[in-house]
């Protein structure tokens, strides 16, 4: 009998280890040493080709916060970057839940909108860069077009007050069809009875929005909103592709590529995106401590909001994790 | 599945519209035109692409609004040649066949490889499970983009800069999918698989036979998700490719063409048309799926 049991925790053992292996090697590879290697770089100034660097300690993170000259846009790039995510986290969530709202109002054709608001979900970034670049084209584009018939001089891209609301509300509308398809999966999964009840009390459209689509809808919200910030803070693309950084776009991801593809400053880079990474965390807790996860406490629910968010967690790779 | 499929139909019989509030069909209307105008703002930028892109150059160039194709006096005239020009400097053949690669190698190793991980965690007791699993979760924390530059120091050390490695190495794998892959097997009955191993199957065969193809919606939502992810992937393709163009994605050759256009109108055409070519894949790709990618989303919460 003992031999059996301990046979069977060998072949566990081994069969385990045999599916994991693939894991670890990839684990080891790709996130650790990454991690520790460039958290040591970070200490240093290598410019990611020379044989010889020399140890900063933590001077790299000093620098950059406290010596303008050097490092002028760093500070900007962190405004820019907060601005642009309050331009787009807020708006998101807003549209998203009202679009949802009016899609699970028992019309016809709600998978044709579905379809017409996730397009720009599943179109490479790149191209919908260039496609607004083309409409946004203050002499051939759209707006060339609103310009030669009213004279104006609209040129949204090419203007400090213009060019980051512009790619924000660009963002808004490439990700509104992925939010509403969250959204409305969480409405579709609130119990009818809670509608009925709130109409026996004598609410009406506006009421059971608020009193019973809403709560409902609440963890939902709040796990877009902490995914949304989290893609927001990293926003490169757009920027990249659009402005280059002109016109108050330059975020802190744009700001660590140049430093790393323009200046060679492997090690500021790696500096820089380790205090990105802890500008992240610090929003991800703050949501955590601010935002209640459900409308009332008790475990159930509590429970209940772990298990809705880990659904739609599924989805966020389709964003591929931005 | 089934259980909430009844619940959501009787849901929707309920709630049927008494047709003669004024009210409510004032509401309705409103509904459909607030829907209707949103759904022409996203789609009409597509229409008017595809449609400039088959544009004269002139034409595009031309001022005033013109949705169609027109020539100088009006008459419906369509054009290859921005698609011609795309084709050469987008180096189309090259960089689709890079494409396909990068994304059908990781795409078959991140279903399997996920799949496997996933697997051992959820269903198989082997010593160090329970110490290696916390890191699992922790990396999951990570951003994607702050990893960027760790990665590309790893890539230097390796020495896969600039080739095609350095698209697939850092890329095999999803630390994420193999914590969504856990829930997934953590979700399935254990009869069955006890059954098998009674009859004497081993591990593997178990794994490759019962549990493989019971989590098959799941394998095709992820499957299909990684695949565009790479497809569309632009960031990373910037930094790790940044000289060799024999090896570059479709994204990165179309971001380079992008980034002549901004400053360059001139270029414009054939922007345009690379655009479409580059987005066509997924967006075909994403009607012949759409069953999938639209029901992927309530996947996660079929075990209950």
């Amino acid at each position: 009998m003992r031999r059996i049991e301990l046979s069977r925790k060998a072949r566990n053992n081994f069969n385990g280890w045999l599916f994991i292996l693939p894991l670890v090697v990839y684990f080891a590879l790709f996130q650790l040493a990454p991690i520790i290697l460039s958290f040591f770089y970070s200490m240093t100034d290598w410019n990611g080709y020379s044989e010889s660097y020399t140890f900063l300690g933590l001077e790299n993170y000093i620098e950059v916060f406290t010596n303008p000259i050097l490092y002028p846009d760093f500070w900007p790039s962190i405004g820019t970057t907060f601005l642009y995510v309050l331009y787009t986290v807020p708006a998101s969530l807003v549209l998203a839940l009202v679009v949802a709202a009016l899609l699970n109002s028992k019309i016809k054709g709600e998978r044709f909108f579905k379809t017409c608001f996730y397009i720009p979900s599943v179109t490479a970034g790149v191209a919908v860069s260039a496609m607004w670049i083309y409409m946004l084209d203050p002499s051939y584009g759209l707006v060339g077009a609103i310009n030669e018939a009213f004279g104006t001089d609209i040129n949204l891209l090419h203007s400090s007050s213009t060019a980051l609301p512009t790619l924000a509300f660009m963002s808004v509308w490439g990700g509104l069809g992925y939010n509403v398809l969250i959204v409305l999966s969480a409405m579709k999964n609130i119990n009818p009875q809670l509608y009925e009840a709130c109409e026996v009390d004598g609410g009406g459209a506006i009421r059971k929005f608020f009193h019973v689509t809403v709560p409902g809808v609440l963890p939902t919200l709040f796990f877009l909103l902490i995914t949304s910030t989290i893609g927001g803070l990293q926003a490169f693309d757009q920027m990249y592709l659009m402005t280059d950084g002109a016109y108050g776009t330059t975020t802190v991801m744009l700001e660590i590529y140049s430093l790393y593809n323009d200046n060679s400053e492997v090690g500021m880079a790696s500096a820089m995106s380790y205090i990105l990474f802890l500008i992240i965390m610090v929003f991800v807790f703050i949501q955590y401590a601010v935002v209640p996860q459900s409308d009332s406490s008790g475990k159930r629910k509590k429970r209940r909001a772990y298990g809705d968010t880990l659904r739609l967690m599924v989805e966020l790779q389709a964003e591929g994790n931005r | 599945m089934a259980t909430r499929s009844v619940s959501w139909s009787s849901f929707r019989r309920k709630g049927t519209v008494d047709r003669k509030d004024p009210k409510k069909v004032a509401a309705k209307v409103a509904t459909y035109l607030i829907l209707g105008i949103l759904a022409f703002l996203f789609v009409f930028p597509y229409i008017w692409l595809v449609l400039a892109s088959f544009k004269t150059p002139e034409a595009i160039f031309r001022p005033g609004f013109q949705l169609f194709p027109v020539d100088e006096s009006g008459n419906l005239q369509f054009v290859f040649v921005n698609y011609t020009n795309a084709l050469e400097s987008l180096n189309l053949g090259r960089v689709f066949l890079n494409t396909m690669v990068v994304c059908v190698v990781n795409t078959a190793l991140n279903l399997i490889l996920n799949a496997m991980a996933g697997y051992a965690f959820a269903r198989i007791d082997f010593a160090g499970r329970k110490w290696l699993f916390p890191f699992v979760l922790a990396a999951m924390m990570i951003p994607g983009a702050i990893m960027t530059i760790p990665n590309l120091v790893i890539c230097q050390a390796l020495g896969t800069i600039d080739t095609i490695w350095a698209l697939i190495l850092p890329f095999v794998m999803s630390i994420y999918n193999v914590f969504l892959m856990r829930q997934q097997f953590m979700g399935l009955s254990k009869e069955l698989e006890e059954a098998a191993v009674m009859d004497g199957a081993g591990s593997l065969r178990v794994f490759f036979t019962i549990c493989l193809p019971l989590v098959s919606p799941m394998l095709v939502v992820l499957g299909i998700t990684t695949f565009m992810w790479n497809y569309s992937n632009f960031m990373w393709t910037l930094l790790a490719l940044p000289t060799n163009n024999d090896v570059w994605t479709l994204a990165r050759s179309l971001g380079e063409l992008v980034s002549a256009g901004r400053s360059d109108p001139n270029r414009y055409p054939q922007m345009l048309a690379g655009s479409v070519i580059t987005s066509l894949p997924l967006i075909v790709i994403f009607f012949v799926l759409q069953k999938y990618i639209l029901q992927g989303i309530s996947l996660g919460g079929v075990k209950e």
